[in-house]
This record gives structure tokens, C-alpha cells and sequence, in this order.
């Protein structure tokens, strides 16, 4: 019982991971309806990018320019921004006035293109991520929890109350509401909607970008690996209609939970059941269509 | 579908059978590979390009007619061409139970979920030793016939290539029938499609199946080329580079598919070998020319030409055009289509005073105008002297319909009847709950409380679809026409329950279905010459003029062979003249073709000039009802609706 609690509470730090790349899905589709299929990738390209700034090749070998981290996480963070805003300025601003489905291909393509890119550039073999968090651990209620792991977790809470700041309080978060709505209506009130749409991007982005640089040192460096790992994420995402972030957060808690716990349940560590996490993750997924399916199916195409 | 000319056809047969004694040895192995390939990027056609489903499992499903195959070959000792239908069979099971999902939910949830099938696959692949062998895979020996070792390329290419051109004809066929137009209207629109009768539930599982099937075969084929099946070969990457591939080469046609196949596969070969940089960089081109693609030109290689020839045209177009005042410009659209391009549907719109829908010389057209409302007053006169119903059994019953969204009673036991033969109309001020009533008598929306009878059956929860069945039709305020197909093909959607040949026939383009499709083809010509359209015929609709978008989607309804026609603001968008003529072609309809009308509509004139009998509803409840000169006179009406002065 107590290996459950103790990955139960492993859990809660890769569930605040997941409604982080969650969060940035769920803003690009609010605000122009679009699907994001590269979240997982930006967050994987943020990896490496913090990878490339802060790794010294002189003393671990590969590439990089040896920044320190203190430089180089928010140079990172700034260049996911940038990577998003690029995203959405040469690439999808351009389809705007085509059928959605065309944009989320787009996104496909934008996948293709970063894992390409990484795979390319670093190579599919497996890397070292920088750590950001403390090393050591503390034991807590006869529980061992490292630090990166309560890092990671008081970060994302952090994170995720400023976004639900910024959406509920912020004359940008009610922009952006209103350009959810009603694009040309927001307009019309004299909102920059281009603006706030390009702004959706760069800030899902940076929190993908920051999410694949929590995850990467409890995962793994790699292009494909790091990319799918947004999966769960997207999950979560739905569970919260893509647009309700409360509900978001309690999917991401499900699926977080779910990813830590279910190699350790006996008939999948026997290896009776292959894929054990994977599997269960895409029940969750249909498990979470059923049960938000119909409203969204009612968005789409009104009668 | 190779080709429509048959001299062509047989120096294509001809060449594709020299093919591998011409070339050298690694030009057959070229080949076998762009077959495998043809079928992958097929069943993407069929998914994303015609049915609007976005998957990014293809390759895991690939990977199920693949490992499939190889476990068949090895303990049943089951060989190629029994072991490929095995594995479609396997693989299009498959699809099936992805395609369930896809029912619950849009085209934008399904991209995830299969993203994390894909996923979970390639995870169980890899743990899940007795199917898939594990990391390392299983192995199977060559195919051995008596007669031939197919270890050598030059024999499997007249295996595969066989297969490949047999289950293309098969989804040439497929597209050209019923099937594939239930398919094109469920891309555009599935409200739409159910309204003319087609199961939308089965037909998208249809597609995931046949999709399945082909790239189960596919998975099958390439087992017998590489002799064996590891995860690896089936895993996420591969997914996205169909879907690539697929775009690229044009993912609206099938001639896409092949092209793009064979660009992959040549350039695969040379290109990518031409220098050491380019050296497997195929996955990095794939991702920027699909984005490329995308941007410049979505319809794909195959739509270059067609491109081309567009602008030749246009430029032909605008010679011609100067001297003249006023044209219909016809948007810019093509046959192979940018299939992921859902034009938007807004008529060039018609100028008050502009010229009616059916076309001709400005002095006939006055004379015809005229006729025209002499017409119409002496129908409306007619009616005039007729002042009670039809004593016939009501055709449609609607019993204390209340319905509920939230807090909003938008229909508060709403009741009426409509009698065989009517022209019937619904009216009331705006928000009245006019449109959402219709929907529920169409099935689009299920009363809280309440029964619709129709035809002396409770149809209250019926599908949309079986209530076409029983022959309602309607049309929308705001259309939902196919603004990808011609005028021609959206009529042609609504011969669907017209049609009794089922899938296999279809398949094959038996007899049965290309009498079936003769007929159905007279029918639509003949209604759209009823209504003055012929001549649009071959135009893609989006771009039409309001007036003509209105009858066409009047005569696609029509097609239907309904015993009663929804009308919903038929006449919102059109101006006087339009109005006028749209009055006559429902007179027409009615008298002559025998439907029964029932109408909501705002223009007060209209309803006034064809309605036999009316009901008012105001904030969701019955107002009043009676013929329309009693209720133009019923004060309460006028207050309500009508305003202080009554309606000229």
C-alpha cells in the first residue's frame, strides 16, 4: 500500500507537468479554435534548446554552449516564446480563413518539422537534460520524495495560478475570452485579435517548452520519446472540453496519477500486459471523450 | 479510372507488365515498394481527403495487418494472398473500433485519439512478444508458389501490383456510387447528410473499415517484401509521413495517392542520395513540404495542373467578360480538389432589382415577370375562396413539444398539425422558437416533453435519418449545401435512399447499381430543369448567386422523393423577383409533384401569397392559428408580430 501512496504522490508532480502542456493547448484553441498537435513537440524542442544553452561540451561531451543555467533556463524559456510566435505568424496565421482541419494538419506538419529538426541536430540517442531542481531528498510521513520532484510541483501550482490569473483578472485574459467568442465582435470593440491570438501561441509555448524541461530529466531525452510524452496531456486537455481549465486540471491529476502507478499494479509488472501505461492512457482517452463528447460535437456545428 | 481513354488504358496495362523486363532489377524493387505505398497513402485519402477524419494511427493499423500476416504465415502456414485478407480483415477491425469513438466525437478529438492509439500500439508491439515478436520482430520465409520464388523482386511486383490496381478500381468504384457520396456530403456537412438519409454513423464506420482493410493489405504486402515485421517499421513516425506523403502528393484523389507514392519513393531512391547532406534527411523534407504543401497549394502535385489550368481559363474567362456589365463569377475550384478546402458558402449576392435565377434576354425577362405574378394572383386568388382544411388525417402531429436549453424554454408545448396537401406555415417574431421546433420535428434536437407523429407514427426519437426515410425533407435558413461538389453531384447526394444496392454492388459497379445511378442521374436532371438550374449544372456551387444556392438546396430536398417538405426562411436573402419565382416553384411543388409544404418564413408577403393555413408561435407558445387572412387580421397577432399597422 504504501509503494501506491508513495506513486500516487510521484504522480502529482508529472500531473502538474501535463496540465502545464495542457494549459498552453487549451489557450490556442480558445482563441482560434485550433487544435495544437505540436504542443508535444515545442515542449520537447524547449528540452533541447535548454540542453544546447546550458550543456558544456568540454566536460560532458555533445554539443551546447556551456551557459549557466541561471542564464540559460530563461534565455530557453524566451526562445520557446519566440518558437511559438514564429509557429503562429508564418505558418498558421496564413490559413486562417481555411477550414480548421487544415490548421491542424498544420500542426502535424509543425511535429514533423521540430522532430526532424531535434532528431537532425541531437540525434535519436538518449541525452543527459540539465536538472534544474535541487538535488538530496527529504523524507516526509515515512515517504522519501526527492526535491526536483517538489520543485517541479510547487512550480507548476505556481504557473497554474498565474494563468488562471491572467484568464480571469487581466484585461488580456478577458481579450482573450472575447476573441474566443467572437473574433469579429472582439474586433469590433477595438481588440487586437491578431494580437491576442499570436500572444496564445507564445505563451502555450513557453509553458510547453517549460513542461518538456521539467519532464526531460524524469523521462528522457529524446526527440520521439519527449514528443509523445504530451499524449496524457492532450488527455487531460480534453477532459476539460478543451476550454474549461478546472476540469483540465483534475483530468491532468487522473492521467499524472495513472502514469505513475500503473507499472507498479502486479498483472502489468509481470509483463503479462504489454504497453501496460500506454494502454492505459488511451482508455483514459476514450473514457474522457464519452464523457465530454457530446457538448463539443454541439460547438461544432450548431443546428 | 486509370484513365477514360482505352487506348491509353491498354498501353498503361502494357507498361505496367514490361515494366520490370524493361528496367533495371531495382527499378521492380522501386515499384513494389511505391505499390505498398499507393495502398498506405489510399487509405488516408479515404479518411482524411473524403471523409474529413483526421488519423494518426495508419501505421499502427499497418503494423495489425502486418504482424497479422507474418503470425498467420508462421503457425497456419497461411500464404500471400489469403494471409493479406486475414490481415485487412484484422486491420479494418481494428479501424472499426477506433472509427466507434470517431461517432461520439469531431474530426478534432479523433486526431488525438488515435494519436494515442498509435502510441499505445507501438508500445504493445514492442512488449507484446507472442503478436509482434518484440523489439526484434518476427520473420517469415519468402512467399514460394510451385511455380515462382518470390524472393525475387521482379515476381512480387506481379503480385502486389495486381493487388494494388484491383483495390484502387474497387475504391474508384466505391467513390463513384452512393458510398462515396454519402462520404463527400458527411466531409461537408454531417447535419446535412443526415437530413438526406444517410446513415452517418454507418457510413464513417464504413470508411474506417475500408481504410483499415487497405492498409491491413498494405501491411500484408510489405511483410512479404521485407520478410519480416518489427515495431519499428509500424511506429508514430511513419503515421505522420503518410499523412505527408498523402498531402503532398494530394490527399483529394486517388491519383494523389499514386503520385504522391511515387515521388516519395523516386526521390527516396535518388534525390535524398545526390549528396551527403541530403543523406536521410527524407523526414525533415517531409515535415517542411507538407507544410509547404499546405500553404501553397493544398490540392497537392496532382493539383498543380489543374492550377495551371484554372488560370489559363480565368484568363480566357476575363477576355470574355469584358463588354458585359454583370457576370456570376464561379469561385476558382478544383475536381481533384483541395479536398481539405471546405469553401465558404456565400452567394455572390443578388442586388435588389438584379436579374432573376433563370436567365434570358432582359425584355423576355420582363414579359416572364410578369406572366409570373399574374401566375401567382390568380394561385393566391384561388386559395383565396378556399376557407377550410383538408379533412385528411393530419400528416405530421405535433403534440405539446416543449423544449428546454438551460434555463430557456425555447418551445412551451408547442401543437399543430399539418394536413396532406397544405402548404402550411409556421411564423412568429424572431426568437419565437420557430427554427427550434423544426429541428425537433426533423430529429436534429429531442424534446423534453411532448410527441412528433408523422405518417400516423410517433417518430418523437427517431433518427434524423430514418425520418427521411419515412420522406421529410428540409432545407436550412443558413444552407448546408457541399460547397465542394458541382450543383449536379449535390442533387445527386439526395438520391441516396433512392438507391437499394448495397455495398458489394457498389463495390463492384455491378448491374444493379449503374441502372440505379441512370436513374437517379434522369431524376436530377429532370428536377433541376423543373427549377431553371441545368445551366449551373457543372458549376461548383459555392460562389452561385443566394438565389440559385436556395434552389438548389429546394431541389436536393426535392430529389429525396419526400411526402413532405421543411422549408426554413426559404426566402430570407432573396430579393422581390426571386421571392416571386420561388413562390410559383413551390406551387409547382405542390400542385404538380404532389408534396406537401410546411414553412417557416419572415417575409410576410410570401406567406401570405401560399400558405393554405398558419400557426403563430410567439416566445415559444402558440400565439394563434387559422388561414392567413384571418390571422393577418387577428389583433393579437398584429400586436405581436405584425406591428401597429397591419401588413399590406
Amino acid at each position: 500500500m504504501k509503494l501506491y501512496i508513495e506513486l500516487f504522490i510521484l504522480g502529482l508532480p508529472i500531473a502538474g507537468v501535463f496540465a502545464l502542456i495542457a494549459t498552453g493547448v487549451i489557450m490556442v484553441y480558445r482563441a482560434s479554435k485550433i487544435l495544437t498537435l505540436a504542443q508535444g513537440a515545442v515542449a520537447m524542442f524547449g528540452a533541447y534548446i535548454l540542453y544546447q544553452l546550458n550543456n558544456d561540451p568540454a566536460k560532458t561531451g555533445g554539443k551546447g554552449f556551456g551557459l549557466t543555467i541561471f542564464i540559460a533556463l530563461p534565455l530557453a524559456v524566451v526562445l520557446c516564446g519566440a518558437l511559438g510566435y514564429a509557429m503562429e505568424r508564418l505558418f498558421l496565421r496564413p490559413l486562417r480563413d481555411r477550414p480548421v482541419l487544415v490548421s491542424v494538419i498544420m500542426t502535424v506538419g509543425i511535429l514533423a518539422l521540430l522532430t526532424a529538426i531535434a532528431g537532425h541536430t541531437w540525434g535519436y540517442d538518449r541525452l543527459a537534460a540539465p536538472k534544474i531542481a535541487p538535488e538530496g531528498q527529504v523524507r516526509i510521513a515515512g515517504i522519501t520524495l526527492g526535491y526536483d520532484r517538489l520543485f517541479i510541483l510547487g512550480l507548476t501550482a505556481l504557473i497554474m495560478l498565474a494563468v488562471v490569473y491572467l484568464f480571469k483578472y487581466t484585461t488580456l485574459g478577458i481579450a482573450m475570452r472575447a476573441v474566443a467568442d467572437d473574433r469579429r465582435a472582439a474586433l469590433l470593440m477595438g481588440i487586437p485579435a491578431d494580437r491576442v491570438s499570436s500572444l496564445t501561441w507564445v505563451l502555450g509555448s513557453i509553458l510547453a517548452g517549460l513542461a518538456g524541461i521539467l519532464l526531460s530529466p524524469i523521462v528522457e531525452l529524446n526527440p520521439i520519446i519527449l514528443t509523445l510524452i504530451a499524449i496524457p496531456a492532450y488527455a487531460a486537455a480534453l477532459f476539460g472540453g478543451l476550454t474549461n481549465l478546472a476540469r483540465m486540471v483534475i483530468g491532468a491529476l487522473v492521467v499524472g496519477v495513472l502514469y505513475s502507478i500503473v507499472p507498479a499494479i502486479p498483472f502489468a509488472k509481470n509483463n503479462d500486459f504489454p504497453g501496460e501505461r500506454e494502454l492505459a492512457i488511451f482508455a483514459v482517452v476514450i473514457i474522457f471523450m464519452f464523457v465530454t463528447g457530446k457538448s463539443v460535437e454541439l460547438q461544432e456545428e450548431e443546428i | 479510372m486509370l484513365t477514360r481513354r482505352p487506348l491509353m488504358r491498354w498501353v498503361l496495362i502494357l507498361f505496367l507488365i514490361a515494366f520490370p523486363f524493361i528496367f533495371p532489377s531495382n527499378w521492380a524493387d522501386m515499384a513494389v515498394r511505391t505499390s505498398i505505398l499507393v495502398l498506405s497513402l489510399l487509405s488516408v485519402v479515404i479518411l482524411t481527403g473524403w471523409v474529413g477524419q483526421i488519423s494518426l494511427a495508419q501505421a499502427a493499423l499497418m503494423g495489425v495487418g502486418a504482424f497479422t500476416a507474418a503470425q498467420l504465415t508462421n503457425h497456419l502456414n497461411l500464404e500471400f494472398p489469403l494471409h493479406a485478407i486475414a490481415a485487412g480483415g484484422a486491420a479494418a477491425a481494428v479501424a472499426i473500433f477506433i472509427g466507434l469513438f470517431a461517432l461520439r466525437i469531431r474530426g478534432l478529438y479523433l486526431a488525438i485519439a488515435t494519436l494515442a492509439f498509435q502510441w499505445a500500439m507501438e508500445a504493445s508491439f514492442l512488449e507484446w512478444h507472442p503478436f509482434s515478436g518484440g523489439f526484434n520482430g518476427v520473420k517469415i520465409d519468402p512467399l514460394k508458389w510451385p511455380c515462382c520464388d518470390f524472393s525475387d523482386v521482379k515476381l512480387l511486383y506481379f503480385l502486389v501490383w495486381p493487388t494494388t490496381i484491383l483495390l484502387i478500381l474497387m475504391v474508384a468504384n466505391l467513390r463513384d456510387s452512393k458510398t462515396g457520396r454519402a462520404w463527400f456530403a458527411i466531409r461537408s456537412s454531417e447535419v446535412a447528410a443526415k437530413t438526406l438519409g444517410i446513415n452517418v454513423t454507418n457510413y464513417k464506420l464504413l470508411a474506417f473499415a475500408v481504410s483499415g482493410f487497405i492498409i491491413g493489405v498494405a501491411g500484408s504486402m510489405n511483410l512479404n517484401y521485407i520478410q519480416s515485421a518489427t515495431p519499428l517499421d509500424y511506429n508514430f513516425q511513419r503515421s505522420i509521413l503518410f499523412l505527408a506523403i498523402a498531402v503532398l502528393g494530394g490527399i483529394g484523389a486517388i491519383a494523389g495517392a499514386v503520385v504522391g507514392a511515387i515521388a516519395y519513393v523516386f526521390s527516396d531512391q535518388y534525390v535524398f542520395t545526390l549528396a551527403d547532406f541530403l543523406k536521410d534527411k527524407t523526414d525533415l523534407f517531409a515535415g517542411g513540404l507538407l507544410i509547404f504543401t499546405i500553404l501553397q497549394n493544398p490540392a497537392g502535385i496532382i493539383g498543380v495542373r489543374e492550377q495551371l489550368r484554372e488560370k489559363a481559363a480565368e484568363r480566357h474567362a476575363r477576355k470574355e467578360r469584358r463588354g458585359q456589365k454583370r457576370s456570376i463569377v464561379l469561385e476558382p475550384a478544383t475536381e481533384t480538389g483541395a479536398a481539405l478546402e471546405e469553401p465558404e458558402l456565400v452567394g455572390a449576392s443578388a442586388d435588389a432589382g438584379g436579374p432573376p435565377p433563370v436567365s434570358g434576354a432582359q425584355q423576355d425577362r420582363d414579359d416572364e415577370r410578369k406572366a409570373a405574378s399574374q401566375r401567382l394572383a390568380a394561385y393566391t386568388s384561388a386559395r383565396g375562396q378556399r376557407m377550410e382544411r383538408s379533412s385528411a388525417a393530419p400528416m405530421l402531429e405535433v403534440r405539446d413539444v416543449t423544449i428546454r436549453f438551460g434555463g430557456v424554454v425555447a418551445n412551451d408545448a408547442v401543437s399543430y398539425e399539418v394536413r396532406p396537401g397544405e402548404i402550411c406555415g409556421l411564423i412568429g417574431p424572431n426568437g419565437a422558437g420557430k427554427t427550434t421546433n423544426f429541428n425537433c420535428v426533423n430529429g436534429l434536437l429531442v424534446p423534453n416533453s411532448g410527441s412528433v407523429r408523422f405518417m400516423g407514427q410517433d417518430i418523437t426519437d427517431k433518427a434524423v435519418h430514418g425520418r427521411a426515410k419515412l420522406g421529410m425533407a428540409r432545407t436550412f435558413q443558413l444552407m448546408r449545401l457541399f460547397p465542394r461538389l458541382t450543383v449536379f453531384e449535390n442533387l445527386m447526394v439526395g438520391t441516396h435512399l433512392q438507391n437499394d444496392s448495397g455495398f458489394g454492388s457498389n463495390l463492384l459497379m455491378l448491374g444493379r447499381t449503374k441502372t440505379e445511378d441512370r436513374r437517379n442521374r434522369d431524376r436530377v436532371k429532370e428536377v433541376m430543369s423543373m427549377l431553371g438550374i441545368s445551366e449551373h449544372a457543372e458549376s461548383r456551387v459555392a460562389g452561385l448567386p443566394f438565389g440559385i444556392l436556395r434552389l438548389i438546396e429546394l431541389g436536393r430536398a426535392l430529389v429525396t422523393q419526400p411526402r413532405m417538405l421543411l422549408l426554413d426562411e426559404p426566402a430570407s436573402g432573396l430579393d422581390v423577383s426571386e421571392t416571386d419565382a420561388f413562390a410559383e416553384i413551390l406551387f409547382k411543388v405542390r400542385d404538380e409533384m404532389g408534396h406537401t409544404i410546411f414553412i417557416i418564413e419572415h417575409d410576410m408577403r410570401l406567406v401570405m401569397m401560399i400558405c393554405d393555413y398558419l400557426y403563430v408561435l410567439e416566445f415559444g407558445r402558440n400565439l394563434a392559428e387559422g388561414f392567413p387572412q384571418d390571422v393577418q387580421s387577428n389583433p393579437a397577432v398584429i400586436a405581436a408580430y405584425l406591428g401597429e399597422e397591419s401588413v399590406a
